[in-house]
């Protein structure tokens, strides 16, 4: 009985850790799904309404994605204060903070900081296009990131539960 | 501390620029019309028509853009257009006037691209400002009177605009206002930052002529009110609003009505006599009518 438990134990915990790495390809394409459309959300907002940034930001500090309204309620906390820190030094401190427990990598990081250059800075149709480029760096990423939860992800899962049973082997 | 409305209008300056205001005495900041920063000079505000230096560093270029930053929520795009007529209305209805290097395309202004002075006027309503007898002349029973204010710039045609809108809508009369330039009404996210009265609409930073026709369609109002009759276009939006039996309130920029009659613009506006009542803004800023 005792020898059952163990086997049962070993491989559950072994293609735990695979479901978890696979998990965390999955959360990547997910992150990254949520900030093309959040830069979708900022591109209406401009070309529609022209709303202002720290009012876009107040909108998506509330959206109920979590990564979501993580970085960008940290941000709206930021740009409520009131010193002499630039919207630039608040935008990318917001996703230099919070983007990788949010799921972004570095790279991910990096192009939604390159966007802090021309955010409220041109007009719209400047901005736009900014956002537009972004977005389009953006979706390579994900273009990326789907292919290695597909790939990888499969992998790591296999190869985890394989593990788990070659231990049970080696104990046995 | 500042005077709440000095207070206000002073919070868009950076932090270390703002207690500089603090040299000036209770009675000042109670009246200070204006606060001005210039690349290379102190701080400056404006009592009683007046400039007065105050005691501080030269400003810089980086202070003055942090300034206008402040003031544009760092959203250029949202304030674009009247950036380009060189203005910026804030919350509170104040209103930043801007001076620098423009960028010019197709003899069309872009943008700023080098801010060299600011001015921050700080918007205070006066309450009253339209006595009872101006009140008369403009109302009789259910009767409203269409009616024009001329003045030179500064003397208080907006606020008197106002304040005769604001008196009338609280007594009933449901008013429109076509405010281009945000100074009427001064929205701010959608609300009134000036007392407009409790029957009034607006329409904010919409070019006149077009504001007052959707009004008048839209609203049904009894009076509409247009700020600076400046353009044909505003002229024929008069007339329209008129044709539909709106009383119409405006104001316009000339010294007397010698000098009324001799603008081109205004001599048309005389022939449709559409303006029963015609009024001067004197120096002392007493209304007298002089049609």
């Amino acid at each position: 009985m005792l020898k059952m438990i163990g086997i049962v134990l070993i491989i559950g915990s072994f293609t735990g850790i695979g479901m978890s790495q696979r998990q965390q390809f999955r959360g990547h394409v997910v992150v990254l799904g949520d900030m093309i459309s959040v830069l979708d959300t900022i591109s209406g907002e401009l070309s529609f309404h022209l709303t202002s940034i720290p009012e876009i930001i107040a909108r998506l500090a509330q959206d109920k994605r979590l990564p979501v309204a993580r970085i960008f309620g940290a941000m709206h906390t930021m740009v409520q204060q009131d010193d002499s820190l630039s919207l630039t030094y608040k935008w990318m401190k917001a996703f230099r903070d919070h983007g990788r427990d949010a799921g972004l990598t570095e790279e991910d990081i990096g192009i939604l900081c390159d966007l802090s250059e021309f955010i409220g800075k041109y007009d719209a149709r400047a901005q736009q296009k900014s956002v537009d480029y972004a977005k389009e760096r953006l979706s390579r990423q994900l273009e990326i990131a789907s292919a290695e939860m597909k790939s990888k992800g499969m992998v790591y899962r296999t190869c985890c539960i394989a593990a788990g049973i070659l231990l049970v082997l080696v104990l046995i | 501390m500042l005077e709440a409305r000095l207070c206000e209008a002073a919070g868009y300056l950076p932090v270390q620029l703002r207690s500089i205001l603090e040299q000036l005495t209770r009675p000042e900041q109670q009246c200070c019309e204006e606060i001005r920063l210039r690349i290379g000079q102190p701080l400056t505000v404006t009592l009683h028509g007046r400039e007065r230096t105050l005691t501080g560093k030269a400003l810089t270029s980086a202070e003055l853009e942090d300034t206008l930053g402040r003031a544009t929520e760092y959203s250029m795009h949202t304030f674009a257009d009247s950036l380009r007529q060189g203005f910026v209305t804030v919350h509170g209805g104040h209103r930043i006037g801007v001076c620098g290097q423009t960028a010019v395309q197709d003899g069309n202004i872009l943008s700023f691209r080098h801010i060299s002075s600011l001015n921050i006027r700080v918007a205070r309503q006066i309450t009253g400002a339209a006595d009872q007898a101006l009140l008369a002349q403009l109302r009789e029973g259910d009767m409203l009177h269409s009616a024009l204010f001329l003045s030179p710039p500064g003397r208080g045609k907006t606020t008197l605009l106002r304040d005769i809108s604001r008196q009338l809508s609280d007594g009933g009369v449901r008013v429109s206002l076509a405010d281009e330039r945000s100074e009427l009404a001064a929205l701010y996210h959608g609300a009134p930052q000036l007392d407009i009265g409790r029957h009034t609409d607006a329409i904010d930073g919409c070019p006149k002529a077009q504001a007052a026709m959707m009004l008048v369609k839209t609203m049904s109002p009894q009076l509409l009110v247009l700020d600076e009759i400046t353009a044909e276009t505003d002229v024929r939006a008069v007339e329209y609003a008129a044709h539909c039996g709106t009383a119409v309130l405006a104001s316009a920029h000339a010294w007397d009505m010698d000098d009324f009659r001799q603008r081109p613009l205004y001599s048309r506006l005389l022939d449709t006599g559409i303006f029963s009542r015609i009024f001067c803004i004197e120096q002392d800023r007493t209304v007298r009518r002089v049609m």
